[in-house]
């Protein structure tokens, strides 16, 4: 976005009876939903830090550096905006 | 901060110095618990002793509650270097093992504020004994003031209050601290906000006070607070015969807010306080005066003249 902010589009599946009962009312071959998520000027930060190789603990570091907060705190915040994104499926954990 | 860097921690009547690199991991109105990297290294519980002081109860409960975790609890003389530093108390050591950890520790007791103090610290087999930074640790504990203050100073935040305002709660939250205090008849709460820039990008302070910060109503005025800019906010003046007799009476809360960004820090700090009776001048500045950022408070500050 012009401000910097993110705006992620993701997939949203839908729960199997609820496919199987739009199928019965005849909307089964309508595209799937899309769900849209505007992240803050903090989640859009650590959204570019994520590339799949960095451990949590290195991109938590770099948040606390870049807003000089403190480390713990960096890392709670990070740590709890990671889990919401995996709970919404946009990204894997390992 | 460098991991050797030390700091002071004061909560709830005890203040101590500890590595820079040790952070609370837990915080309760009675009990800190301090992590750093391998995991937890230092755990503290304290409280007032109700009549008769006994050492060999205290150690006998506390062998009972390590026992049930299936650790072997053993009583131990001071080390040397401990002892020293803990003169001014009745000290006894202990110790426990467990598979994969080990704890050494000791129960204070302080005969001048009757306040039991039960210190551990946790080592690990892959880890150096601890007993050296224990020592420098304990030779800093203190659990009572002289000059009727309390000292607070957690993370990044520091404040000096008068000891009648006793914490009723806390929430160390990511980007948000707040700690609330109760005297008899007024609230005080202290607020650290982080990180401004962002806070602040799309909002001034004003708005930010009046939304975020529960200051919706108040009239705000600018003003420099330890220098930094910030502002004032109070209810509006009572017009009129019988406002005015309420807020004498005590009928009407009075609110008083005061606000300021720490630029160089990158925080806001707030100091509210609201009560059932009027709110002098003095007595804010006194209060916003006496919280800061560690940064703002030296460690002679902590000092007690007494």
């Amino acid at each position: 976005m012009e401000s910097g902010e993110v705006l992620v589009f993701y997939p949203v599946t839908v729960r199997p009876w609820m496919a199987k009962l739009a199928g019965w009312l005849g909307d089964g071959g309508s595209p799937p939903r899309t769900a849209k998520l505007q992240l803050d000027q903090l989640g859009s930060a650590v959204w570019a830090m994520l590339d799949g190789q960095t451990p949590l603990r290195r991109i938590a570091a770099a948040f606390a550096e870049d807003h000089r907060l403190e480390r713990k705190e960096a890392e709670v915040a990070v740590t709890q905006f990671i889990r919401e994104l995996g709970r919404r499926g946009l990204i894997g954990l390992r | 901060m460098r991991p050797t860097d030390w700091k002071t921690i004061a909560w709830n009547g005890v203040r101590f110095a500890v590595p820079g690199d040790w952070e609370p991991g837990r915080i309760g109105r009675r009990h800190l618990l301090f992590e750093s990297e391998p995991g937890p290294v230092m755990e503290i519980k304290w409280g007032a002793v109700k009549g008769r002081f006994s050492r060999r109860r205290q150690l006998r409960e506390l062998s009972r509650r390590i026992g049930r975790r299936r650790s072997a609890f053993q009583e131990r003389p001071l080390p040397g270097e401990w002892r020293t530093s803990l003169a001014g108390f009745e000290a006894a050591g202990f110790q426990w093992d467990a598979a994969n950890e080990r704890a050494v520790g000791v129960l204070l007791y302080c005969a001048a504020c009757r306040t039991v103090s039960l210190i551990q610290f946790f080592e690990r087999p892959e880890t150096a004994s601890i007993e050296h930074t224990a020592a420098r640790v304990l030779a800093s504990f203190r659990d009572h003031r002289t000059d009727g203050r309390m000292a607070w100073a957690l993370y990044d935040i520091v404040a000096f209050l008068p000891a009648h305002f006793t914490l009723e709660r806390h929430r160390f939250e990511a980007g948000r601290f707040v700690l609330e205090f109760k005297e008899r008849r007024c609230r005080l709460t202290l607020y650290r906000w982080a990180p401004a820039g962002v806070l602040l990008h799309k909002q001034s302070l004003a708005v930010f006070a009046e939304t975020v910060a529960g200051g919706a109503g108040l009239e705000f005025r600018p003003m420099t607070i330890a220098g930094h800019p910030g502002l004032e906010g109070r209810d509006p003046a009572p017009t009129g015969c019988v406002a005015c007799l309420k807020t004498r009476l005590g009928i009407v809360l009075v609110r008083r807010l005061r606000l300021w960004h720490v630029a160089g820090r990158n925080r806001i700090l707030g100091v509210r306080l609201e009560g059932r009776r009027p709110i002098d001048d003095p007595e804010m500045c006194a209060l916003s005066d006496a919280y800061g950022m560690d940064h703002e408070k030296t460690s002679a500050t902590f000092a007690d003249p007494g």
